[in-house]
């Protein structure tokens, strides 16, 4: 095709879409003069991401009035909050009840929408309306503008307590009753870093108390000035450090049993440790190419045969256990956020009197976060109220070493990191590629998936999006265009905001992302007039997101092979293998 | 290949349905021979009616987004409305072989797709196993792809050991006998049946070049067998990704055109029974 009948359209850039449009220098301007941003020295930016820039584009300031829920304990979030004046509550656990927490409107397409789609769908390879481009609004903004308010509760008396009218002031909102319990933020306080910058869940609920003024800033914005200003380097990891002891030690199934006196003890004496990179992804890659066993590259956090000081609490990233068999280690199980490692034989020690040593190692498969509990805080005050474990970890040793060929894969391959990988047992794929066809029918003729990957036995690992615990192709983004999904945390793109960098489909360790060439919807190639460079987008599964009827590839398979599964879950596998 | 139980109580239920339709056909059938009805009319509507459900497995794997049932219970239902229909045709003619011309047009098209049928799951639970078997999966438009690919190594490996060596044996053997094997897929029935044929021609043609091959030469015959190995899993991708998808072409045009003949049968029938 001929230059003339191409498209010419400036490359997008980072901050074409604005988080908030409405921004001024004037904000920004009284930004700056805040205590929390004058310090910062703006000179340690670069040109291309000046301190300014982050904070006209990559952050927005948002009103909650009264009982605004500003974020839901379990939903996935992409930004963190200061409150700039007023005063927000933290509910923290046990947390508010589901049918307080009203949910923002999540965009389904309807079914004849979908059919209509089905009908009109272009014939040209991801091809583009790409007038939306020149809108650049976000989809994701007007959702992120909708405030759910616990005043709209269906029991508000359940929340507030009989007889109280939670809006009779309308300045302040009235406390929850005394089964809540909440903690107050006032001006200047950060929150949702965790979830921003750890990649996972919000870990409670946050509502405004009095109507209160709180910068929104997206994780990039977070991200730059924590890499550039120790200042906020060293006040997020304290609070990140805080706010993850206040909230996951409570949460521990080890110390329910605990008062809030004995988990302060705890929590004091608590120790943050994190093995591995962050960006473990880089690693990984490169040691795919390489031959020696993951066990010789992967950080020990803790040696067979060594003597336990304390009890290890996952709150991120994945740990691969092991034992020693011939000259090799046997991976018996990996933990993920929840799990524990150590309990059995500090329990013995404890019961016993006896030093007991580690009877298994423990790895960082790329990165594991820890806390670490000292024996002298768990003999005190934990096991006294504790029952005795009723298996052991190392009893998994028993079992024939074919049963756990998979598993260790899994855990080799890292795909322990999917929560909705594309599994197909390929003695029941006929090879039809309905599968295929009906991704491509969900998204406009594009598949969004390859019949093809890593295969063990008559399982195929599909390189399709599996949706990881541990997005590691967010880290990146510029624009923040790669998301999670508000509820769910499918991992999806923002196809306006997608600048075609392609900075996430180098970091996914699976190469499930591609970067295409756009196309307008009447074929003609979308050019930089710049470079005269083909403009383009990163593509992948969005699991579906937009249809009523779920991920089509699972639906369409007419023999059940294929499933996407939670692979991080082995009972599910189980499941699968009694399935065959 | 075992179902999972909760799909083994699906297929069960599945079953039980058609056997309730099929009494009540039946049933329906006898008491309008007790009243001097039709019962060809009776059959007939039904044996249509199945065969409508069966031609909509195509279109409902199209329209995912309705909300009536995942396509997997909807391969339940075909194959259970498929021996449905079955009985249903002989119920209705009474016989194997129809008299008039046209109905004889409709019972051919009807064991073509029935036979098809069979042949079609027969396949579907055979060779999905042995394509596992074979390791590395290859997607069946790639197939030429890494053919081509192949037999561009497996010559520049020639002209390379021709090269190396000083000596042409390896390469006139392969102009002589092996370009045969390389050109175009080959002993697609063996590797339908499963009968390992390809592997024995290529040892035994291998061995035999071999006695008049030196040691470098011998270092260049490995390579060219692991190559000639590699083809022959490419060859069995072929054959049986190939029959997995080919009895689609006979048995999908066919039921179309059956339902087409059976509708132009329903109106004359129509028309003649007033």
């Amino acid at each position: 095709m001929s230059d003339q009948e191409s498209l010419r359209l400036d490359r997008p850039r980072r901050w074409d879409s604005p988080f908030d449009p409405a921004m001024t220098e004037a904000v920004v301007d009284e930004l700056l003069a805040r205590p929390e941003f004058s310090g910062i020295d703006a000179s340690r930016f670069p040109a291309a991401a000046p301190l300014r820039g982050i904070l006209l584009n990559d952050c927005r300031i948002e009103i909650y009035k009264p009982g605004d829920i500003i974020l839901r304990e379990g939903d996935y979030g992409n930004s963190a909050f200061l409150v700039l004046s007023g005063s927000v509550r933290v509910a923290v656990p046990p947390g508010l009840p589901r049918q307080a927490l009203g949910r923002a409107p999540e965009k389904k397409r309807k079914m004849f929408d979908v059919l209509r789609g089905m009908l009109t769908a272009p014939t040209i390879a991801e091809a583009r309306d790409t007038s939306r481009y020149a809108a650049l609004n976000s989809d994701a903004s007007v959702i992120l503008s909708y405030h759910a308010s616990l005043l709209d509760a269906p029991d508000k008396a359940a929340l507030f307590g009989s007889g109280v009218d939670p809006s009779a002031d309308p300045e302040r909102l009235p406390p929850l009753v005394d089964n809540f319990k909440t903690v107050m933020l006032s001006s200047g306080a950060l929150f949702g870093e965790i979830a921003a910058l750890a990649r996972v869940k919000r870990s409670a609920t946050v509502y405004a108390e009095t109507t209160c003024r709180v910068l929104e800033m997206r994780w990039q914005a977070l991200r730059d000035i924590k890499n550039r200003d120790d200042g906020w380097r060293t006040k997020i990891e304290e609070v990140y450090r805080a706010n993850l002891l206040k909230t996951q030690l409570p949460e521990h199934p080890l110390l329910r049993d605990l008062n809030a006196d004995d988990l302060k003890k705890v929590a004091e004496q608590t120790i943050f440790e994190t093995h591995g990179s962050f960006e473990w992804n880089v690693e990984f890659k490169a040691s795919k190419k390489q031959a020696y066993h993951a066990t010789e590259v992967e950080p020990q956090v803790v040696r067979e045969g060594d003597y336990p000081d304390g009890l290890f609490l996952v709150i991120g990233g994945f740990g691969r256990v092991t034992v020693k068999l011939g000259n090799g280690e046997r991976t018996l199980t990996y933990l993920r956020e929840g799990d524990h490692f150590g309990l059995d034989e500090l329990y013995d020690t404890w019961k016993t009197r006896e030093h007991r040593m580690h009877e298994t190692s423990l790895y960082a498969l790329g990165y594991l976060q820890l806390l670490r509990i000292p024996y002298p805080a768990l003999a005190e005050l934990v096991f006294p109220k504790l029952a005795a474990p009723s298996s052991r970890l190392i009893d998994a040793a028993a079992r024939p070493i074919e049963q756990d060929a998979f598993m260790e894969w899994a855990v080799d391959q890292r795909f322990i990191n999917g929560t909705k990988t594309m599994l197909i047992d390929m003695e029941k794929c006929v090879r039809c590629d309905d599968c295929v066809v009906a991704c491509a029918e969900a998204h406009e003729g594009n598949p969004r998936f390859i019949r093809q990957g890593a295969t063990l036995d008559n399982w195929m690992v599909a390189n399709s999006c599996m949706h990881c615990v541990d997005p590691v192709c967010l880290i990146g983004c510029p624009t923040g265009a790669i998301h999670r999904s508000m509820s769910g945390g499918a991992v999806i793109i923002n196809d306006i905001t997608c600048i075609g960098c392609g900075t996430c489909a180098n970091a996914c360790p699976y190469e499930n992302i591609r970067v295409v060439p756009i196309r307008e919807k009447s074929g003609a190639p979308v050019i930089d007039p710049s470079t005269q460079q083909p403009i383009m987008k990163a593509t992948k599964c969005d699991l579906c997101s937009t249809l009523p009827s779920g991920p089509s590839c699972e639906r369409a398979c007419p023999h059940g092979a294929l499933q996407r599964v939670d692979l991080a879950s082995l009972t599910k596998r189980t499941r699968l293998e009694a399935d065959r | 290949m075992k179902l999972s139980l909760s799909q083994n109580r699906k297929a069960s239920l599945f079953v039980m349905a058609g056997v309730v339709i099929w009494l009540m056909i039946t049933l329906l059938g006898w008491v309008a021979a007790r009243k001097h009805w039709s019962v060809a009319h009776i059959t007939g509507y039904a044996l249509f009616a199945v065969m409508l459900t069966l031609g909509f497995f195509k279109l409902r794997k199209r329209l995912l987004v309705l909300p009536i049932g995942t396509v997997r219970d909807w391969m339940l239902l075909h194959l259970v409305f498929g021996v449905l229909g079955f009985v249903l045709f002989f119920q209705h003619t009474g016989t194997l072989w129809p008299g008039g011309h046209y109905e004889q047009w409709i019972a051919l098209f009807f064991y073509v797709v029935s036979i098809t049928g069979v042949i079609g799951y027969f396949f579907q639970r055979v060779l999905p196993q042995r394509l596992a078997d074979l390791g590395e999966q290859v997607i069946y438009d790639r197939i030429p792809i890494e053919m081509a690919s192949l037999r561009a190594r497996v010559e520049s490996l020639m002209l390379e050991a021709t090269k190396e060596t000083g000596s042409d044996t390896l390469a006139r053997y392969y102009a002589e006998t092996l370009h045969w094997y390389f050109d175009r897929p080959r002993f697609l029935l063996s590797h339908l049946r499963g009968t390992g044929r390809s592997e024995g021609w290529i040892q035994t043609n291998l061995k035999v070049l071999s006695r008049f091959l030196n040691d470098s030469e011998r270092a260049y015959l490995m390579k060219l067998e692991e190559i000639a190995i590699r083809k022959s899993a490419l060859d069995a991708h072929h054959a049986i990704q190939g029959a997995l998808k080919f009895w689609l072409f006979v048995h999908v045009p066919c039921a179309t055109l059956l339902i087409l003949l059976a509708i132009w049968h329903l109106i004359i029938v129509s028309i003649y029974a007033r």
